[in-house]
């Protein structure tokens, strides 16, 4: 009897022990073991926003004409197409390889190399993917939060997408020399680009609130389980709030 | 015939009574109309020539009518509610109110010139009914936006905004949690700060 007691209680002070702790741990969205690290990193990263990225995307925003920038959009998002297509494959995502695939025909011909937008104007939207996401398909958990230096905010996974990414691009793979040089200007295009349409969400983000770290993290990871998962996922994550 | 009229009366008078208590159950078509009219009201100043801080008032305003602001700062204060006093729960829920109607008030710049279509509502049973809009914003690209309602309180109300997979329950969840550790622990302290916080 005493035995049988004792063998259920055991179990039952873990979870009260487990209730015990309110610390901040108890809300956050994903473990962060190398937390003081991805911290020095998110220093380095917003010191470079507030010096160089913001600065110069703010810049870009008032400069370029909105068709110019327009154009500069197509481009970039054209040369990001067989990436998609990738791992569109690779997720057997047939739907979204088909849009991409028609995206990339028509706006690389039509649409003189990808300046014109030929196949959004016919209602063909791009549907972005990438490898974290691919990996996310094949079971892969996303493991701890990490800050990448410039990238900003990942997680284990994603960083892992990331780098595959890069090196399988085939943009990238491209004959002739001049594709990793298109490639990369491209892509320091769309860094200040991106920075510039997100302007006051991350302004808010990084400058107005009390631990720009902490509100940084709580975004991303919210934002990307919502892309990984798919928006058909995402009725999960509403709570009964009346329940507590 | 008095009788036989008053006797009607008192009949469509006892219909009346019940009627609500039948027909509370929120629906989805309700859910949209409330989302309509809460887009076209902050649609209403956030494109209008009121400087920062009326906007900010009457997003209080909006927020006080349409969102049970006190369900969602209990929520979002979690186990620390309960352990609070009742003074305390009060002042956290008015400094709550005021740090949510700033905070979310200050962002509007991001949004003028926007349009929002209304879409498909979700019945989620307990939790609600969840409504789905698209905020298109010239030279950005759209915005999926969810709105939560429930009418668990008595009252059908705006519990939570999604927008693009980023929820403001969690998201407030979570920052309050860390200001409060970053206060030590200390209630009165985040009750104090609240008000100016982001």
């Amino acid at each position: 009897m005493k035995f049988i007691l004792r063998a259920t209680a055991a179990p039952a002070l873990l979870i009260l022990a487990a209730c015990a702790s309110p610390d901040a741990n108890e809300t956050a969205l994903i473990a962060d073991p190398a937390e003081p690290v991805n911290r020095g990193i998110h220093a380095f990263n917003k010191g470079a926003d507030t010096i160089i990225i913001r600065p110069v995307s703010q810049a870009y925003g008032t400069i370029m004409p909105e068709p110019v920038e327009r154009t500069v959009e197509n481009f970039i998002g054209n040369l990001a197409l067989p990436s998609d297509i990738v791992n569109n494959a690779l997720q057997g995502d047939t739907d979204a390889l088909g849009d991409n695939l028609g995206r990339f025909l028509m706006n690389t011909t039509l649409g003189m190399g990808g300046l014109l937008d030929v196949a959004g104007d016919t209602g063909i939207e791009r549907q972005p993917a990438d490898f974290g996401q691919t990996l996310a398909t094949y079971g892969v958990g996303e493991g701890p939060y990490v800050e990448l230096p410039l990238y900003g905010p990942s997680t284990a996974r994603d960083a892992v997408g990331i780098v595959v990414d890069l090196i399988t691009d085939p943009t990238g793979l491209a004959d002739g020399d001049a594709a990793p040089d298109i490639l990369t200007g491209a892509s320091v295009v769309a860094v200040i680009d991106t920075r510039d349409e997100l302007g006051p969400v991350l302004d808010g983000i990084l400058y107005d609130s009390e631990d720009s770290y902490s509100a940084a993290q709580t975004a991303y990871i919210q934002l990307r389980r919502a892309f990984v998962n798919g928006t058909d996922a995402t009725d999960e994550g509403f709570v009964d709030i009346y329940a507590e | 015939m008095p009788i036989f009229s008053s006797a009607r009366t008192t009949l469509f008078a006892a219909l009346f009574a019940a009627m609500p208590i039948s027909a509370s159950a929120l629906t989805p078509e309700e859910a949209t109309d409330l989302t309509d009219t809460i887009v076209e009201e902050v649609l209403g100043y956030v494109n209008s020539d009121m400087t920062l801080a009326e906007k900010q008032a009457a997003f209080r305003e909006t927020m006080d009518r349409y969102a049970d602001t006190s369900a969602i700062g209990r929520y979002v204060l979690g186990i620390e509610w309960r352990n609070a006093t009742p003074a305390q729960q009060e002042a956290f829920a008015d400094a709550f109110r005021e740090y949510l109607s700033n905070k979310y008030g200050s962002q509007f710049s991001g949004y003028e010139g926007g349009e929002i279509s209304i879409g498909n509502a979700n019945d989620l049973g307990n939790r609600g009914i969840v409504v789905e809009s698209t905020v298109e914003r010239p030279g950005s690209s759209s915005i999926v936006v969810q709105w939560q309602f429930s009418d668990r309180s008595g009252q059908p109300l705006l519990i939570d905004i999604v927008a693009e997979g980023v929820s403001l329950l969690t998201t407030e969840r979570t920052a309050i949690a860390n200001m409060l550790d970053r206060r030590g622990g200390d209630l009165d302290a985040l009750i104090a700060d609240l008000p100016t916080a982001r």
